[in-house]
């Protein structure tokens, strides 16, 4: 299929009215989502995936990504009006959105952060859509030893770039593809690490770990902490003034098209590497907004470019990241490993054969992004107020009520009893990590690539010999992994020298 | 000053409490990873070959966070953190671990009485008794959303839940 075809196919696809209601419940799912603060987008698509398995392709895919899609938004509206952030990479947001609202600004600074959002998100989708061409031909020359390698080059970067530790991190990606080995080996027959227990003979199921790792421990977080999910302070703006001040800022994100391109690009060139994430796209992105201001002394006082600016980063990311997850089916974030689990439920196979012959399901992800993000702009500008209620809500109603649609969500996937209790154990095992800064997304796309890392090491040693590592990719991708890991070691190293010099 | 000494050791013993669960977590960590060693050397070559790749490594990293833990750690204060989690006088651990509890409940509720039973008790239990909600919204909301779940699964899905042990039983001896 040319990118022509696969781009009219796509369109009318996430258009049709078999696809765009599962786009619209998802976008609007997403938005409140993001809204309530200590559920993020990767929440929002775990609770997603157990409904996929009853979807077409297009339509489960419509319904995950519209639902990840407007989760940043939602969460911007809260950082903004609120001063909490519904997701992480909505920090920046504080920066100039809090002062902004302190000033009577705060609707205009939340029109401003989702129409940013918009923007950046367009932004992205249309990078991947150009980026398609390239890929076509780049992933070619991608057979099993490439992947091979290229999977521990995705892990190391996610072990290094995340927020956590990087010795923890490391540990949690190899723990997670330790945890892919678990089941009857593919190649043997031979049973491993199953205890001599049935349920684990075709391995951990994909859905359960993930609802555990990122719904039952965030639900642990929200019981732990008990009480109302916002500050005292959560109370909606009166409605004329809320609404005339959203469309000022709608207006203001438009003007400023050259600061959203500029700072789209940044969240575009940071998705594309794995583990870098949205949070420090976002705040690259301020810092390129405030040195290239006219106005830097009024950044963090309330000025209106901090927050356009951080937010277009924030959902150009995805574009980026994207690219990876579909060309190699090296994802690099949590939330790229469970669209790509998502990918697997659905019966898509990423790599040449997407790009190749069914590139209609690419276009399908970035009209998806685009609409997505359209519908969460344009509920955000009418449902301010509405949405901003829902960070009332109490975790006392809403942790029982989440925990029942979590484990609905795990046992419905394979009708399977084992598969509740998997994801409780996978729910002690993410809170437990959470608390103690070990990744959670290393884990996850390490049990992910898991399956691929051990298909293709075989596949490796088969076709090229044990010396596999030797073909010229394999080699460079080795080398920079080896060098990437020692420089950032060495990094600590000088580090903790120097502490220990001043120090003493 | 006094406010600050304070709160000062107030972030050492919080700092110490996160060391001395740290420790507990790595080292059964440890322990699984070097169970999983143990296995993996009975499997035949092609199927042990990828996991000793992993644990490997894996098993240095776990020693290397151990013992940077180990450093971290006081152990008098260590000691006494975890003899007062497990006397259960430590108020964090008792909420998590009250938290499985209630989790484990719904897993055996399910098991033994059946999906909708089990989800609509868990959540009136958690919300009135555990949580102090007023009952009428309790019960609105546990039937509420059983009756949702049951509707969006049964219906829109298509995919049956589980019946539970207990009217599996009944239904063999044929009173259901």
């Amino acid at each position: 299929m040319g990118i022509i075809e696969g781009l009219t196919s796509g369109l009318l696809q996430a258009v049709s009215l078999s696809v765009f209601p599962y786009l619209l419940v998802g976008a609007i799912f997403g938005l409140v989502i993001g809204v309530i603060p200590g559920l993020s987008g990767h929440f929002a698509m775990a609770m997603v995936i157990p409904f996929l398995y009853s979807m077409e392709p297009g339509a489960g895919i419509a319904f995950l990504l519209g639902a990840h899609s407007t989760v940043a938004q939602g969460g911007g509206l809260t950082a903004i009006l609120f001063s909490t952030p519904g997701t992480g990479q909505n920090a920046a947001t504080l920066l100039d959105g809090v002062p902004m609202r302190q000033n009577g600004h705060g609707a205009m600074a939340a029109g401003a952060a989702m129409t940013a959002c918009f923007l950046g998100a367009s932004f992205g989708a249309v990078a991947l859509a150009l980026l398609l061409p390239v890929l076509q031909k780049v992933v070619l020359f991608f057979g099993p030893s490439e992947i091979f390698v290229l999977a521990f080059l995705a892990l190391t970067f996610v072990a290094v770039l995340g927020k956590e530790d990087i010795t923890r991190s490391l540990i949690a990606a190899l723990l997670g593809l330790l945890l892919a080995m678990v089941g009857v080996d593919n190649v043997t027959n031979q049973e491993r690490f199953t205890f001599g227990l049935l349920e684990l003979r075709d391995g951990l199921a994909l859905v359960p770990v993930i609802l555990g790792l990122f719904a039952i421990a965030e639900m642990f977080e929200l019981f732990v902490s008990g009480g109302s999910l916002t500050g005292a302070n959560a109370r909606p703006l009166s409605a004329r003034e809320t609404q005339r001040q959203v469309f000022r800022g709608m207006l203001a994100a438009f003007r400023r098209w050259w600061l959203v391109l500029r700072c789209s690009s940044i969240g575009t060139a940071m998705g594309l590497i794995p583990g870098l994430g949205s949070a420090p796209a976002a705040f690259i992105a301020y810092g390129h907004a405030k040195q290239t201001s006219k106005n830097k002394e009024t950044f963090g006082k309330g000025n209106i470019e901090g927050v356009i600016g951080s937010e277009a980063a924030n959902d150009a990311v995805e574009g980026g990241a994207l690219a990876s997850t579909v060309a190699f089916g090296v994802p690099g974030s949590s939330s790229m490993a469970i669209l790509l689990g998502a990918l697997f439920v659905l019966g898509q196979e990423t790599g040449p054969n997407m790009l190749t012959y069914h590139v209609d399901v690419v276009f399908i992800m970035i009209f998806t992004i685009i609409i997505g993000n359209l519908i969460g702009m344009l509920g955000g500008m009418f449902l301010v107020n509405p949405l901003s209620r829902a960070t009332g809500l109490r975790g006392t109603v809403l942790v029982p009520v989440l925990i029942v649609i979590v484990f609905t969500g795990a046992y419905a996937v394979h009708s399977a009893w084992f598969d509740i209790f998997v994801a409780l154990v996978f729910g002690v095992i993410g809170y437990l990590m959470k608390e103690l800064d070990y990744s959670r997304a290393a884990m996850l796309i390490g049990f992910v690539l898991g399956f691929a890392v051990e298909k293709n090491l075989y596949l490796a040693t088969q076709l090229d010999g044990p010396d596999f590592i030797l073909r010229p990719i394999p080699l460079t991708l080795a080398i920079i992994t080896v060098a990437f890991l020692a420089y950032n070691i060495w990094g600590i190293v000088q580090h903790r020298r120097e502490r220990d010099a001043d120090g003493g | 000053m006094a406010d600050d000494l304070k709160d000062a050791r107030g972030h050492e013993v919080a700092a110490q409490k996160k060391v001395a669960l740290e420790l507990v977590f790595i080292a059964i960590i440890g322990l699984i990873v070097l169970g999983g060693l143990v296995s993996a050397l009975s499997y035949d070559f092609i199927s042990a070959r990828a996991p000793l790749v992993i644990i490997v490594p894996l098993l240095i990293l776990i020693a290397i966070q151990l013992n940077r833990t180990r450093k971290q750690a006081e152990h008098r204060v260590v000691l006494h953190e975890l003899t007062h989690a497990l006397k259960g006088e430590n108020r964090d651990f008792n909420s998590v671990l009250r938290f499985i509890a209630f989790m484990a409940l719904l897993l055996l509720l399910i098991y033994v009485a059946g999906h909708y039973v089990g989800i609509s008790v868990f959540m009136f239990v958690l919300m009135y008794w555990i949580s102090r909600e007023h009952p009428v919204l309790a019960l609105v909301v546990s039937v509420g959303v059983t009756l949702l779940v049951y509707l969006l699964f049964e219906h829109g899905f298509n995919i049956e839940l589980y019946r539970g042990y207990v009217p599996w039983l009944l239904s063999r001896y044929g009173v259901i």
